[in-house]
Formats: C-alpha cells, structure tokens, sequence
C-alpha cells in the first residue's frame, strides 16, 4: 500500500511538471511578447524591462527561471497593472472562492447524497420519479443560467436575496447552490445506482434474514459500501467547483479567483493567466492525489500494486 | 430410448398446411434492425429525437428564407420585448421601451418608427413628445428620486453595516418607472400585444433575437457536432492502433493518455483559446485535440476485446491488411459503444462552448453563439430577461434532447445494461 502511494505522489509530481511545461510553451507560443501589447515603449525602457523580468534571456533559461519561481510559491507578476501579482490574486480572491467551493462541497455530499438514497429506496415510485427529472435538468441547465434564473426570480421578482457582492450569508445561498448544480445531479444519480446496485447483494439478505431493522440494514450495512463509488467522484467535483466559480462568480459580482481569471482572460493578461492556470491546475492534481490516497484506506478490497 | 412405443400412426405424412407449423413466420432481424425497434419503442427517446430533427432543421433552413438577416440592425428600435403595453393618444397608438423612446405602433403590434423627440427636459426629469398637436410627457422624476433616496442609503450603509440594503433595493427595482401624461391626464396601457415585427423582440442594438437565436444555434450545433466527429476519428485512430498493436506501443500510448487525462481539461481548452484567439475555428480546435481521451480509451477496450476473436484471425489469413482489419472487420462491431459515446460528446461540447462565450473567449461579434447570446444579455438581464433566457433555453432543451436520446441509444444497443 505505502508503494501505491509513493507511486501515485510520483505521478502527481510528473503532472504538475508536465502542466507547466505545457502552459509554458503554450503561453510562449502566443505571437509578440508582453512588450508588443500596450502602448510603443522607448527602445530604452523596453530593453530595461525587459531585463528585469528576464525576457532578454534564451528561452530555455527562461523556463528554469519560472520552474525555480513557481516552485518557490512565486506565480509571476501582471504585465498589465503595476505591482499586481498572481499571488496576490491568490491571497485576496482565493478565500472567497474556498468559502464558497466549501459550503457547496457540503451542500452536495449532504443533498446529493440524500436525494439518491431516497430515490434508490423508493425506485419507480414518485420521489425518485422526481429526483430524476430534477438531477437531469441540473446536468442540462448550464450553470449561468442558473445563476441568473436564480438572481432573476430571487432577487428581482421577490427580493429575499442581495444581488452582488459577498457581504452577508445571503449573499452566499446563489453562489452555493449554482455552483452545485452540476456536481448535485451527478451525485444524485451515482448514490441512487449504488444503493441499488448494493440492495441485491447477499449480505443485505442475510442482514434482513437475521432480523435486523430496515433502519439499520440500510445504514450500517447498505451505505457504508454503497457510498464508496461517491468517494471517486469527489476529485472531478473539486475540479467542475473550479470551473463553476469562473462563471458563477462572474454573475454574482464576487471578487473571488474564478472572477479574477476570467477578468484576467477578458484583458488578455498572458502573465495572470498562466499563473493561475498552473495554480488551479496543481489544486486539483493535489485535490485527486487526496481522494486516491483516502480512498486506499475506505476500500481495503481493492489491491494496489 | 427403447421404451418408446411405435405407434403407426406416427408415420403418417402431414397435411400440407401442418408442415408450416415450426417455421419463423417472422422475418428475422439484423442487430441493427432489433436496435432500430427497440429504439423505437422509447418514447422519450423518439420525442427527442423529434425535437432534435426541428431544432437542426430550424437552424439551418429558417435563416436561409427569413427576411431578416442575423447581423442587420435598427437602433431605433433597440430592446423592443415580445410582448408590448401600447398607449393611445388620438387614434395612434405608441409604444414605451425601457429606455423611455416612444416607438409608434399599429394596433396589432406593428413596429412603425421611433417617435421624435421634441425636449429632453433634463431639469423636470421629463422627456416631451407632440403627438398630433396633443402634448405627451413621460415624467421620470419619482422614480428619480427614488434613488437618488436609494444611492444615500447606500452611502449611510457603507459606514452602518447593519443596514440592510436588499429590501431597499427590491423596492427600487419594482417601483413604477414612468409616469405618462397626455396633457394632465395620465395614460394608462390600452392593450397588450405581441410584436409582430420581431416576433421574440430585439436585442440591445435592434437585432432580431429570434434569427440570432437560430443562427447561433447553427454555430453551437456546428461546433457540437464537428468536435464530436474529429474526437471520434482521433479516438478511433488512436485507441485502435494502441490496442491492436499491443505490447510496448500500448503501453506508452496509454501512458501519454493517462498524463493527458490527468490535466483539467477546461483549463487547457481556456488556454488553448487565449493563444489561438477568438473564433469558431479555435473553439473546435480546442475542444477536438482535448477531449478525444474517453473515446480513444473505450475504443482500445473495445479492440483488445475483439482482436482475439475468431473473424480477425480468418481475416488475418486470408491476407488482410491491418488497416482493412482494422476499418472493415473491427470497427463496424465496436459502432454501438462508439456511437452512443459520440452522441453524448455533442451535448457536452455544446454545454462547453456556451461556456466559453459566457466566459468572453466565444465566437467575436456579428457572429452568434448560444452562449454568447447569454453574454451579451448578461448586464441587463434584470431590465430585458427575455434576452438572456431565450437563447439559455435553446441551449437546455438541445443538450437534454440530446442526453435524453443518448441514453436511449445506450438502452437499445445494450438492454442488459438498464438499470
């Protein structure tokens, strides 16, 4: 076991790499440099720039340097507004952005989770008739609208919820929710096949046979290994939570770092950008690495060599 | 056995019409033909296939026929919704837009001109038009005030935190705008018509939103179905070779798929759009050389399955050539998986270019996106929704048609599979 995981840490050291290098060539392999994109600098000035930030270098010496910065936690500086570093990007949104990736983490698991319970023992009757139809327009409903439905019905038509910004609780129950959607439904669905998948198994018969309740044939045998699939799916919801807050933040008016990405790709800022790229990229390879770890220790069936 | 009695009657020859008894009446089906009627028993299934058939078609043909083109606009006629509160002054009617232009209307909705202006009164909060000699003022000032009143609250708020604007604010976004007076008298809506001039009204630059619609749906489905197609070529190929060639080859092809997988593929299909700019040719390049990993990993599964079988081995010997073994004997039995994993990646990249758009990295002005529509509405989404949920219910109702029959293309091809 300590094999597979120093194995899989490997791995996620080679990922990581091989995410810079990629986001490196291809932040390199945009035509004309930083320089090129504002206003014409004097000769002068721009050979002084330029030296400072290195780009007067070969190529290569330019990719250790980034490599030797990036892994001493120094994400590289805005071409565009003075002083402005990816890091502080990072420091001012990323608490925001974990606030709410957080709550919604909750929100799904406990939700998610329930709803496919529910649906599971309830198979073909009503509820799960329900859950279904709700669990499939949320993997339909893009999550921008969504978040404007939301903001349209809830703020607009009956005024319960603020409409921008991230200053009291309220205004967190949009993001929260929007940002699930996805994550939700899939959850939802994986409980629900699960528990049924894990109803037909001999031990649940021989659990009933014995004259244990349904309560605790359902909790203390059907779920413990019914919820083990759930587990996989936690890394891929990390990396859609990602993706959700680009556009929820965006309509929500949150400072938070999905917000700040996409302001950043609006401006064409090529330094931010690849920061925070190579940043989001190594939460979620770290993210996984985590869930692949636990997941050894939560199901000891599975042999790893 | 040698306690059966033989009876003579057991000889005796059938009559003509018993000889048919055990024969197959029904013609027997191909695996194709037994998917196509189990297909079709799927109600849901068929009723999305239906909605897909219009919505392609639709697209496609409407745009060519329409009088109006996708890129002509009218600024005067700017955020006209699909329905209208028209006003009668004398015989004429108007109609209000949310920028307090009267437009003059026919009674039944037709769009005539904008009315002209004869004083912005800016002091009065009032603008004054002169219809026939009649007088028409649209008076702004209460709703003026009010947030004049609404923007001081803001500011007490700024310093008080346990202000709580939210309330304030709905009262303000639900208060009357206007008031319209015909000399002293106030007017009051005679009637409530559709548009008939553009049917699902017009967006902020007086641009048909229904043809924008179908014509960014021609771009959302373009680039759903060309990426779906080059993922499938590209897996295909890929998956193919990795698992009928085997060995050492697998080993690293595969290698170089889990590293690959191992990337968030969003971020690299964002990046991948900041190098190569804005554009429907970007987008489809993004999303093909992205999101071709699944199906090359279902194909070499698929390949490694079927290479043992009998027929590659007869074809083998008689001299096939690994690409006709390849195209001709193992591809056409792996086409169920491979197709219901196609039709699945249509939705997804549609899902993922309206993204995109939404994002700002979409297709770049006249052009039309689904998702770039939603773009465009997004700032004023609270004053003119229809903007913003038209085009975002194009979008729900393909990609559920689509899931929708996908699921039963898997359902028909693999009946043990249901669940």
């Amino acid at each position: 076991m300590a094999k597979y995981i120093v194995k899989r840490i490997i791995s996620a050291i080679i990922t990581i790499w091989f995410i810079m290098t990629l986001t490196f060539i291809l932040m390199n392999s945009i035509p004309g440099d930083p320089m090129s994109m504002g206003k014409a600098l004097q000769p002068e000035v721009e050979a002084a720039v330029k030296a400072k930030y290195g780009l007067d270098k070969p190529l290569i010496e330019q990719y250790l340097t980034y490599l030797k910065n990036y892994t001493h936690g120094d994400f590289g500086v805005s071409f565009q507004k003075i002083g402005l570093t990816t890091n502080r990007i990072i420091a001012d949104g990323f608490p925001y952005s974990l606030k709410i990736g957080g709550w919604s983490s909750l929100f799904i698991i406990v939700a998610g989770i329930g709803s496919g319970i529910i649906s599971a023992l309830k198979q073909n009757k009503i509820p799960d008739r329900v859950m279904m139809i709700v669990s499939t327009l949320g993997a339909t409903v893009p999550s921008f609208v969504f978040a404007t439905l939301f903001l349209y019905v809830f703020n607009r038509k009956l005024g319960w919820v603020p409409s921008f910004g991230a200053g009291t609780w309220k205004h967190y129950i949009g993001p929260v929710l929007c940002i699930g959607m996805f994550s939700l439904a899939y959850v939802t669905r994986l409980t629900r096949t699960s528990v049924l998948d894990v109803l037909q198994q001999d031990y649940i018969r021989t659990a009933r046979a014995k004259g244990l309740s349904e309560g605790v044939v359902i909790i203390k045998h059907a779920l413990r290994n019914a919820l083990i699939p759930v587990v996989t799916y936690l890394g891929p919801m990390i990396a859609s939570l990602i993706t959700g807050s680009f556009v929820v933040e965006k309509v929500f008016g949150i400072a938070g770092i999905g917000s700040l990405f996409t302001t950043s790709i609006t401006n064409r800022d090529y330094t931010l950008i690849m920061g925070i790229t190579v940043f989001f990229g190594i939460f979620i390879v770290i993210a996984t690495l985590i869930v692949d770890v636990l997941y050894v220790f939560i199901d000891p069936r599975i042999k790893y060599d | 056995m040698e306690n059966i009695k033989m009876s003579p009657d057991m000889w005796t020859p059938l009559e003509k019409h018993e000889k048919d008894a055990e024969k197959v009446s029904r013609q027997s089906l191909t695996f194709w033909q037994d998917v196509k009627r189990r297909l079709k028993e799927n109600k849901v299934a068929m009723v999305s296939l239906v909605a897909i058939v219009i919505v392609i078609l639709a697209c496609v043909f409407v745009p060519m026929f329409y009088p109006i083109t996708f890129e002509s606009q009218i600024l005067d006629f700017a955020n006209i919704g699909i329905m209208m509160d028209i006003y009668e002054v004398d015989g004429s009617y108007f109609y209000m837009n949310g920028e307090y232009y009267l437009i003059d209307v026919t009674s039944d909705g037709t769009l005539l001109k904008k009315h002209p202006l004869v004083k912005d009164d800016t002091a009065n909060k009032r603008y004054i038009y002169d219809f026939n000699g009649q007088e028409v003022i649209v008076d702004y000032s209460p709703y003026f005030n009010a947030k004049v009143e609404y923007m001081n609250l803001e500011k007490k708020a700024k310093k008080d935190p346990s202000i709580d604007l939210t309330e304030a604010k709905f009262n303000l976004d639900n208060a009357k705008k206007v008031e319209i007076k015909a000399g002293d008298e106030i007017l009051n809506p005679v009637d409530r018509v559709h548009n008939k001039t553009y049917i699902l009204g017009t967006d902020n630059l007086g641009r048909d939103m229904f043809i924008r619609i179908l014509h960014g749906g021609r771009i959302s489905l373009i680039v759903g179905f060309v990426a779906a197609f080059v993922n499938l070529i590209i897996g295909v190929l890929y998956g193919g070779i990795a698992g009928y060639v085997g060995g050492k080859a697998d080993n690293i092809m595969m290698r170089v798929v889990d590293v690959i997988s191992a990337i968030p593929t969003l971020l690299y299909v964002i990046l991948l759009m900041v190098v190569m700019g804005n554009g429907m040719m970007p987008i489809i390049i993004a999303l093909s050389i992205t999101y071709w990993l699944s199906m090359a990993r279902l194909v070499r599964g698929q390949v490694l399955g079927l290479k043992e079988q009998e027929f590659v081995l007869a074809a083998q010997s008689l001299g096939a050539s690994t690409k006709r073994i390849m195209l001709r004997h193992l591809v056409p039995n792996m086409m169920g998986p491979i197709m219901v994993s196609a039709t699945m990646q249509i939705p997804s990249a549609i899902f993922t270019e309206a993204f995109l758009s939404f994002v700002g990295l979409g297709v770049s002005a006249p052009q039309a996106s689904w998702g770039s529509l939603c773009n465009d509405a997004l700032l004023t989404y609270m004053t003119y929704p229809y903007q913003l949920f038209l085009p975002a219910l194009a979008i729900s109702i393909t990609i559920l048609a689509f899931n929708l029959f996908s699921d039963g293309l898997r359902d028909a091809l693999d009946p043990k599979q249901r669940k």
